[in-house]
Protein backbone atom coordinates (compact mmCIF):
# COMPACT_ATOMS: atom_id res chain seq x y z
CA UNK A 1 0.00 0.00 0.00
CA UNK A 2 1.51 3.35 -1.02
CA UNK A 3 1.47 6.43 1.17
CA UNK A 4 -1.13 8.04 -1.06
CA UNK A 5 -3.37 5.03 -0.56
CA UNK A 6 -3.13 5.30 3.21
CA UNK A 7 -4.41 8.87 3.30
CA UNK A 8 -7.06 8.05 0.70
CA UNK A 9 -8.14 4.97 2.60
CA UNK A 10 -8.36 6.87 5.87
CA UNK A 11 -10.39 9.72 4.37
CA UNK A 12 -12.67 7.29 2.50
CA UNK A 13 -13.27 5.32 5.69
CA UNK A 14 -14.03 8.51 7.60
CA UNK A 15 -16.56 9.49 4.93
CA UNK A 16 -18.06 6.02 4.41
CA UNK A 17 -18.50 5.27 8.11
CA UNK A 18 -19.59 8.82 8.92
CA UNK A 19 -16.80 9.14 11.48
CA UNK A 20 -16.87 12.49 13.29
CA UNK A 21 -14.48 14.00 15.83
CA UNK A 22 -15.93 13.64 19.34
CA UNK A 23 -17.35 16.91 20.66
CA UNK A 24 -15.13 19.04 22.89
CA UNK A 25 -17.54 18.75 25.83
CA UNK A 26 -16.87 14.99 26.10
CA UNK A 27 -13.20 15.67 26.81
CA UNK A 28 -14.00 18.52 29.18
CA UNK A 29 -16.56 16.37 31.02
CA UNK A 30 -14.09 13.51 31.40
CA UNK A 31 -11.46 15.87 32.79
CA UNK A 32 -14.01 17.52 35.08
CA UNK A 33 -15.29 14.17 36.41
CA UNK A 34 -11.72 13.03 37.19
CA UNK A 35 -10.99 16.25 39.10
CA UNK A 36 -14.30 16.11 41.01
CA UNK A 37 -13.65 12.47 42.00
CA UNK A 38 -10.15 13.41 43.15
CA UNK A 39 -11.57 16.31 45.18
CA UNK A 40 -14.21 14.03 46.76
CA UNK A 41 -11.48 11.54 47.70
CA UNK A 42 -9.39 14.28 49.32
CA UNK A 43 -12.52 15.45 51.18
CA UNK A 44 -13.22 11.91 52.45
CA UNK A 45 -9.54 11.70 53.37
CA UNK A 46 -10.01 14.90 55.41
CA UNK A 47 -13.00 13.35 57.19
CA UNK A 48 -10.94 10.23 57.96
CA UNK A 49 -8.21 12.48 59.41
CA UNK A 50 -10.81 14.22 61.60
CA UNK A 51 -12.16 10.89 62.92
CA UNK A 52 -8.62 9.67 63.62
CA UNK A 53 -7.95 12.90 65.53
CA UNK A 54 -11.21 12.50 67.44
CA UNK A 55 -10.25 9.01 68.54
CA UNK A 56 -6.65 9.91 69.34
CA UNK A 57 -7.22 13.28 70.99
CA UNK A 58 -10.75 13.59 72.35
CA UNK A 59 -11.20 9.89 73.11
CA UNK A 60 -7.80 9.80 74.76
CA UNK A 61 -6.28 6.97 72.70
CA UNK A 62 -3.20 9.05 71.92
CA UNK A 63 -2.67 10.03 75.54
CA UNK A 64 -3.37 6.46 76.64
CA UNK A 65 -0.72 5.21 74.25
CA UNK A 66 1.94 7.46 75.75
CA UNK A 67 0.86 7.17 79.39
CA UNK A 68 -0.43 3.64 79.94
CA UNK A 69 2.19 1.13 81.11
CA UNK A 70 0.91 -1.54 78.71
CA UNK A 71 0.91 -0.50 75.03
CA UNK A 72 -0.47 -3.74 73.57
CA UNK A 73 -4.09 -3.03 74.52
CA UNK A 74 -4.02 0.45 73.05
CA UNK A 75 -2.21 -0.59 69.91
CA UNK A 76 -5.00 -3.10 69.23
CA UNK A 77 -7.59 -0.34 69.62
CA UNK A 78 -5.97 2.15 67.22
CA UNK A 79 -8.26 3.44 64.42
CA UNK A 80 -6.88 1.17 61.70
CA UNK A 81 -10.15 1.18 59.75
CA UNK A 82 -9.89 4.93 59.33
CA UNK A 83 -6.20 4.75 58.54
CA UNK A 84 -6.88 2.20 55.79
CA UNK A 85 -9.77 4.34 54.49
CA UNK A 86 -7.56 7.43 54.56
CA UNK A 87 -4.73 5.81 52.60
CA UNK A 88 -7.17 4.18 50.14
CA UNK A 89 -9.00 7.41 49.34
CA UNK A 90 -5.76 9.34 49.01
CA UNK A 91 -4.41 6.69 46.63
CA UNK A 92 -7.59 6.94 44.54
CA UNK A 93 -7.24 10.76 44.54
CA UNK A 94 -3.62 10.38 43.48
CA UNK A 95 -4.61 7.91 40.73
CA UNK A 96 -7.26 10.33 39.44
CA UNK A 97 -4.97 13.33 39.42
CA UNK A 98 -2.31 11.39 37.51
CA UNK A 99 -4.98 10.51 34.91
CA UNK A 100 -5.89 14.11 34.20
CA UNK A 101 -4.64 15.60 30.97
CA UNK A 102 -1.25 16.62 32.36
CA UNK A 103 -1.15 14.56 35.55
CA UNK A 104 1.33 12.03 34.16
CA UNK A 105 4.07 14.67 34.24
CA UNK A 106 4.29 14.44 38.03
CA UNK A 107 5.85 11.64 40.01
CA UNK A 108 3.34 9.60 41.98
CA UNK A 109 5.14 10.35 45.25
CA UNK A 110 4.84 14.13 44.73
CA UNK A 111 1.14 13.84 43.89
CA UNK A 112 0.58 11.60 46.92
CA UNK A 113 2.40 14.00 49.24
CA UNK A 114 0.28 16.79 47.71
CA UNK A 115 -3.04 15.06 48.49
CA UNK A 116 -1.82 14.20 52.00
CA UNK A 117 -0.91 17.85 52.58
CA UNK A 118 -4.39 18.87 51.40
CA UNK A 119 -6.27 16.36 53.52
CA UNK A 120 -4.47 17.13 56.80
CA UNK A 121 -5.55 20.80 57.13
CA UNK A 122 -9.04 19.78 55.93
CA UNK A 123 -9.08 17.10 58.62
CA UNK A 124 -8.04 19.65 61.27
CA UNK A 125 -10.89 21.94 60.25
CA UNK A 126 -13.43 19.08 60.27
CA UNK A 127 -12.12 17.96 63.65
CA UNK A 128 -12.40 21.46 65.06
CA UNK A 129 -16.01 21.83 63.91
CA UNK A 130 -16.93 18.43 65.29
CA UNK A 131 -17.44 16.44 62.09
CA UNK A 132 -15.01 13.74 63.20
CA UNK A 133 -17.13 13.04 66.29
CA UNK A 134 -20.37 13.05 64.28
CA UNK A 135 -19.04 10.73 61.58
CA UNK A 136 -17.61 8.39 64.22
CA UNK A 137 -20.95 8.20 66.03
CA UNK A 138 -22.87 7.74 62.76
CA UNK A 139 -20.48 4.92 61.78
CA UNK A 140 -21.42 3.08 64.96
CA UNK A 141 -24.80 2.32 63.36
CA UNK A 142 -22.99 -0.25 61.24
CA UNK A 143 -22.78 -3.57 63.12
CA UNK A 144 -19.18 -4.20 62.08
CA UNK A 145 -18.05 -0.76 63.22
CA UNK A 146 -20.15 -0.92 66.39
CA UNK A 147 -18.19 -4.02 67.45
CA UNK A 148 -14.91 -2.21 66.83
CA UNK A 149 -16.11 0.80 68.83
CA UNK A 150 -17.11 -1.49 71.70
CA UNK A 151 -13.69 -3.11 71.67
CA UNK A 152 -12.11 0.34 71.72
CA UNK A 153 -14.23 1.43 74.66
CA UNK A 154 -13.57 -1.78 76.55
CA UNK A 155 -9.86 -1.07 76.75
CA UNK A 156 -10.81 1.31 79.57
CA UNK A 157 -11.83 -1.64 81.73
CA UNK A 158 -8.33 -2.95 82.27
CA UNK A 159 -7.02 -1.64 85.59
CA UNK A 160 -4.03 -4.01 85.32
CA UNK A 161 -3.17 -2.23 82.06
CA UNK A 162 -3.50 1.18 83.72
CA UNK A 163 -6.94 2.06 82.31
CA UNK A 164 -10.27 2.39 84.14
CA UNK A 165 -13.57 4.12 83.49
CA UNK A 166 -16.78 4.70 85.42
CA UNK A 167 -19.19 7.13 87.01
CA UNK A 168 -17.99 9.68 89.56
CA UNK A 169 -19.86 8.83 92.77
CA UNK A 170 -18.00 11.32 94.95
CA UNK A 171 -14.79 13.32 95.01
CA UNK A 172 -12.75 15.61 97.14
CA UNK A 173 -10.41 18.26 95.82
CA UNK A 174 -8.93 18.74 99.26
CA UNK A 175 -7.94 15.08 99.59
CA UNK A 176 -7.34 14.76 95.87
CA UNK A 177 -9.45 11.68 95.58
CA UNK A 178 -12.24 10.58 93.22
CA UNK A 179 -14.62 7.75 94.02
CA UNK A 180 -15.52 5.91 90.88
CA UNK A 181 -18.05 3.20 90.23
CA UNK A 182 -17.12 0.93 87.28
CA UNK A 183 -19.55 -0.96 85.02
CA UNK A 184 -19.39 -4.00 87.35
CA UNK A 185 -20.55 -1.81 90.25
CA UNK A 186 -17.17 -1.87 92.02
CA UNK A 187 -16.23 1.29 93.88
CA UNK A 188 -12.72 2.52 93.05
CA UNK A 189 -10.69 5.06 94.98
CA UNK A 190 -8.77 7.14 92.50
CA UNK A 191 -5.98 9.27 93.95
CA UNK A 192 -4.40 12.07 91.97
CA UNK A 193 -1.56 14.50 92.43
CA UNK A 194 -1.25 18.20 91.74
CA UNK A 195 0.22 17.58 88.29
CA UNK A 196 -2.57 15.26 87.06
CA UNK A 197 -3.41 15.84 83.40
CA UNK A 198 -6.94 16.87 82.40
CA UNK A 199 -8.31 18.73 79.39
CA UNK A 200 -8.43 22.47 79.62
CA UNK A 201 -11.47 24.11 81.26
CA UNK A 202 -12.96 20.81 82.39
CA UNK A 203 -14.08 19.88 85.87
CA UNK A 204 -15.63 16.45 86.52
CA UNK A 205 -18.96 16.59 88.26
CA UNK A 206 -20.66 14.05 90.44
CA UNK A 207 -22.54 11.59 88.26
CA UNK A 208 -20.37 12.21 85.18
CA UNK A 209 -18.54 9.43 83.36
CA UNK A 210 -14.78 9.60 83.19
CA UNK A 211 -11.73 7.68 82.02
CA UNK A 212 -8.63 7.42 84.14
CA UNK A 213 -5.07 6.61 83.12
CA UNK A 214 -2.56 5.54 85.71
CA UNK A 215 -1.78 2.42 87.69
CA UNK A 216 -3.47 0.14 90.12
CA UNK A 217 -1.76 0.49 93.50
CA UNK A 218 -3.96 -1.82 95.58
CA UNK A 219 -7.23 -3.69 95.33
CA UNK A 220 -9.80 -1.12 94.08
CA UNK A 221 -7.24 1.67 94.44
CA UNK A 222 -5.80 3.58 91.52
CA UNK A 223 -3.19 6.30 91.18
CA UNK A 224 -4.20 8.63 88.32
CA UNK A 225 -1.80 10.24 85.86
CA UNK A 226 -4.59 11.62 83.68
CA UNK A 227 -8.33 12.08 84.15
CA UNK A 228 -10.46 12.51 81.03
CA UNK A 229 -14.17 13.04 80.42
CA UNK A 230 -15.88 10.02 78.81
CA UNK A 231 -17.50 12.10 76.07
CA UNK A 232 -15.27 14.98 75.26
CA UNK A 233 -17.09 17.86 73.62
CA UNK A 234 -15.23 18.37 70.34
CA UNK A 235 -16.37 21.99 70.23
CA UNK A 236 -14.25 22.73 73.29
CA UNK A 237 -10.78 24.07 72.62
CA UNK A 238 -8.42 21.19 71.98
CA UNK A 239 -4.72 20.87 72.34
CA UNK A 240 -2.16 19.16 74.45
CA UNK A 241 -3.54 18.63 77.92
CA UNK A 242 -1.70 21.08 80.09
CA UNK A 243 -0.97 20.70 83.77
CA UNK A 244 -4.06 22.16 85.36
CA UNK A 245 -4.67 23.30 88.84
CA UNK A 246 -5.86 20.39 90.95
CA UNK A 247 -9.46 19.46 90.17
CA UNK A 248 -11.47 22.13 91.90
CA UNK A 249 -14.29 21.34 94.36
CA UNK B 1 0.69 25.08 -2.49
CA UNK B 2 2.24 27.45 0.00
CA UNK B 3 2.34 31.07 -1.09
CA UNK B 4 5.82 32.60 -1.46
CA UNK B 5 6.96 34.16 1.79
CA UNK B 6 4.46 32.13 3.80
CA UNK B 7 5.73 29.33 5.93
CA UNK B 8 4.11 25.91 6.02
CA UNK B 9 1.23 25.66 8.49
CA UNK B 10 2.20 24.03 11.76
CA UNK B 11 0.70 20.69 12.78
CA UNK B 12 -1.32 22.47 15.45
CA UNK B 13 -2.73 24.89 12.82
CA UNK B 14 -3.60 21.94 10.60
CA UNK B 15 -5.53 20.35 13.47
CA UNK B 16 -7.64 23.51 13.79
CA UNK B 17 -8.19 23.59 10.01
CA UNK B 18 -9.10 19.88 9.87
CA UNK B 19 -11.91 20.52 12.33
CA UNK B 20 -13.37 22.96 9.79
CA UNK B 21 -12.47 21.05 6.64
CA UNK B 22 -11.99 17.28 6.85
CA UNK B 23 -9.88 17.12 3.67
CA UNK B 24 -7.06 19.08 5.36
CA UNK B 25 -6.50 15.95 7.43
CA UNK B 26 -4.75 14.39 4.42
CA UNK B 27 -1.89 16.91 4.89
CA UNK B 28 -1.39 15.73 8.47
CA UNK B 29 -1.55 12.11 7.31
CA UNK B 30 1.11 12.78 4.67
CA UNK B 31 3.35 14.41 7.26
CA UNK B 32 3.16 11.56 9.71
CA UNK B 33 2.55 8.35 7.78
CA UNK B 34 6.23 7.57 7.10
CA UNK B 35 7.61 8.32 10.60
CA UNK B 36 4.67 6.56 12.28
CA UNK B 37 4.89 3.50 10.05
CA UNK B 38 8.61 3.29 10.84
CA UNK B 39 7.89 3.75 14.57
CA UNK B 40 5.21 1.02 14.56
CA UNK B 41 7.63 -1.36 12.85
CA UNK B 42 10.28 -0.53 15.43
CA UNK B 43 7.87 -1.38 18.23
CA UNK B 44 6.66 -4.67 16.81
CA UNK B 45 7.63 -7.47 14.50
CA UNK B 46 4.47 -7.20 12.39
CA UNK B 47 4.84 -7.32 8.62
CA UNK B 48 4.31 -4.30 6.34
CA UNK B 49 0.59 -5.03 5.89
CA UNK B 50 0.04 -5.43 9.63
CA UNK B 51 1.88 -2.18 10.34
CA UNK B 52 -0.22 -0.34 7.76
CA UNK B 53 -3.44 -1.67 9.31
CA UNK B 54 -2.29 -0.39 12.69
CA UNK B 55 -1.34 2.94 11.12
CA UNK B 56 -4.80 3.32 9.58
CA UNK B 57 -6.38 2.75 12.99
CA UNK B 58 -4.02 5.33 14.48
CA UNK B 59 -5.16 8.00 12.01
CA UNK B 60 -8.82 7.14 12.55
CA UNK B 61 -8.43 7.32 16.35
CA UNK B 62 -6.50 10.57 16.10
CA UNK B 63 -9.30 12.03 13.94
CA UNK B 64 -12.02 10.91 16.36
CA UNK B 65 -10.12 12.45 19.30
CA UNK B 66 -8.92 15.57 17.49
CA UNK B 67 -10.82 17.92 19.82
CA UNK B 68 -9.11 16.30 22.79
CA UNK B 69 -5.68 17.32 21.50
CA UNK B 70 -4.03 19.71 23.94
CA UNK B 71 -2.25 22.46 21.96
CA UNK B 72 0.11 22.92 24.94
CA UNK B 73 1.93 19.79 23.76
CA UNK B 74 3.30 18.85 20.35
CA UNK B 75 0.93 17.19 17.89
CA UNK B 76 3.71 14.76 16.98
CA UNK B 77 3.97 13.59 20.64
CA UNK B 78 0.19 13.22 20.79
CA UNK B 79 -0.05 11.08 17.64
CA UNK B 80 3.02 9.01 18.61
CA UNK B 81 1.27 8.28 21.91
CA UNK B 82 -1.84 7.13 20.02
CA UNK B 83 0.36 4.91 17.84
CA UNK B 84 2.05 3.35 20.86
CA UNK B 85 -1.29 2.75 22.60
CA UNK B 86 -2.72 1.22 19.43
CA UNK B 87 0.23 -1.18 19.10
CA UNK B 88 -0.23 -2.26 22.74
CA UNK B 89 -3.99 -2.58 22.30
CA UNK B 90 -3.63 -4.69 19.12
CA UNK B 91 -1.25 -7.04 20.86
CA UNK B 92 -3.41 -7.19 23.98
CA UNK B 93 -6.30 -8.35 21.80
CA UNK B 94 -4.10 -11.19 20.58
CA UNK B 95 -2.91 -11.82 24.16
CA UNK B 96 0.69 -11.26 23.15
CA UNK B 97 3.39 -8.72 23.91
CA UNK B 98 4.81 -6.56 21.13
CA UNK B 99 8.20 -7.92 20.19
CA UNK B 100 10.95 -5.68 18.87
CA UNK B 101 11.92 -5.85 15.25
CA UNK B 102 15.42 -6.47 14.05
CA UNK B 103 16.89 -2.99 13.98
CA UNK B 104 18.82 -1.41 11.20
CA UNK B 105 20.93 1.26 12.82
CA UNK B 106 22.32 3.91 10.52
CA UNK B 107 25.70 5.55 10.92
CA UNK B 108 24.18 8.67 12.50
CA UNK B 109 22.38 6.55 15.13
CA UNK B 110 25.57 4.66 15.93
CA UNK B 111 27.50 7.93 16.25
CA UNK B 112 24.92 9.36 18.65
CA UNK B 113 24.94 6.21 20.74
CA UNK B 114 28.74 6.01 20.76
CA UNK B 115 29.08 9.65 21.86
CA UNK B 116 26.37 9.42 24.50
CA UNK B 117 27.56 6.17 25.99
CA UNK B 118 31.32 6.82 25.96
CA UNK B 119 31.97 3.65 24.02
CA UNK B 120 35.52 2.86 23.06
CA UNK B 121 36.52 4.24 19.66
CA UNK B 122 38.46 1.04 19.11
CA UNK B 123 35.35 -1.02 18.62
CA UNK B 124 34.84 -1.71 14.95
CA UNK B 125 31.90 0.31 13.57
CA UNK B 126 30.33 -2.55 11.63
CA UNK B 127 30.64 -4.82 14.59
CA UNK B 128 29.19 -2.16 16.90
CA UNK B 129 26.25 -1.67 14.52
CA UNK B 130 25.46 -5.35 14.63
CA UNK B 131 26.04 -5.67 18.38
CA UNK B 132 23.84 -2.68 19.20
CA UNK B 133 21.02 -3.85 16.94
CA UNK B 134 21.22 -7.30 18.48
CA UNK B 135 21.29 -5.94 22.06
CA UNK B 136 18.42 -3.56 21.32
CA UNK B 137 16.17 -6.31 19.99
CA UNK B 138 16.84 -8.47 23.05
CA UNK B 139 16.48 -5.91 25.84
CA UNK B 140 13.44 -5.28 28.09
CA UNK B 141 10.60 -3.57 26.23
CA UNK B 142 10.48 -0.66 28.71
CA UNK B 143 14.15 0.15 28.07
CA UNK B 144 13.97 -0.52 24.36
CA UNK B 145 11.11 1.91 23.80
CA UNK B 146 12.93 4.85 25.43
CA UNK B 147 16.07 4.11 23.42
CA UNK B 148 14.03 3.88 20.21
CA UNK B 149 12.36 7.22 20.93
CA UNK B 150 15.60 8.94 21.96
CA UNK B 151 18.09 7.66 19.38
CA UNK B 152 16.03 6.35 16.48
CA UNK B 153 13.09 8.78 16.55
CA UNK B 154 15.28 11.61 17.94
CA UNK B 155 12.74 12.81 20.50
CA UNK B 156 13.72 14.95 23.47
CA UNK B 157 12.90 14.18 27.12
CA UNK B 158 9.75 16.28 27.14
CA UNK B 159 8.41 14.57 24.00
CA UNK B 160 9.26 11.10 25.32
CA UNK B 161 7.49 12.03 28.57
CA UNK B 162 4.37 13.03 26.59
CA UNK B 163 4.47 9.90 24.42
CA UNK B 164 5.00 7.39 27.23
CA UNK B 165 2.95 9.45 29.72
CA UNK B 166 5.60 9.27 32.41
CA UNK B 167 7.33 12.10 34.30
CA UNK B 168 10.54 13.42 32.75
CA UNK B 169 12.47 12.25 35.82
CA UNK B 170 11.28 8.69 35.22
CA UNK B 171 12.28 8.97 31.54
CA UNK B 172 15.78 10.08 32.60
CA UNK B 173 16.06 7.10 34.96
CA UNK B 174 14.79 4.64 32.33
CA UNK B 175 17.16 6.05 29.75
CA UNK B 176 20.11 5.85 32.12
CA UNK B 177 19.37 2.19 32.89
CA UNK B 178 18.69 1.40 29.23
CA UNK B 179 22.03 2.89 28.17
CA UNK B 180 23.80 0.97 30.93
CA UNK B 181 22.21 -2.28 29.74
CA UNK B 182 23.07 -1.51 26.12
CA UNK B 183 26.67 -0.54 27.02
CA UNK B 184 27.16 -3.75 28.97
CA UNK B 185 25.80 -5.85 26.11
CA UNK B 186 28.01 -4.06 23.58
CA UNK B 187 31.12 -4.38 25.77
CA UNK B 188 30.41 -8.04 26.42
CA UNK B 189 30.09 -8.69 22.72
CA UNK B 190 33.31 -6.80 21.99
CA UNK B 191 35.17 -8.92 24.56
CA UNK B 192 33.74 -12.05 22.97
CA UNK B 193 34.88 -10.83 19.57
CA UNK B 194 38.37 -10.07 20.85
CA UNK B 195 38.61 -13.59 22.21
Amino acid sequence: MSNKEISQDVLERIQKEGIQPKPKWEFLLREWVIWVLAAVCVLVGGIAVSVILTLLVTDGLGLAFFQAPSKGLILAAMPYVWLVLLVSFLLVAEYNIRHTKRGYRYRWASVFVGVVLLSIPLGLIFFKIGWGERVERASQRMPFYERLAEQRENIWEHPEGGLIRGEVSDWSAELRVIHLQDSAGKEWTVLYKKDVMTPRHWIPSKGSFIKVLGEQTADLEFQARAVLPWNFDPLLPFGRPRIPPPIAP
Amino acid sequence: MTEPGRSEPTNEELVAQTLKDRDVYSVLIHRFERPLLRYIKRLTNVDEMGAEDILQEVFIKAYVNLRGFDPAQKFSSWIYRIARNEVISQFRKRDRRPEGHTYELGEDVINRLRDDMDLSKDIDRAFLQEAMADALSKMDAKYREVLVLKYLEEKDYSEISDILQKPEGTIATLLHRAKKQLRESANLLSIKEAL
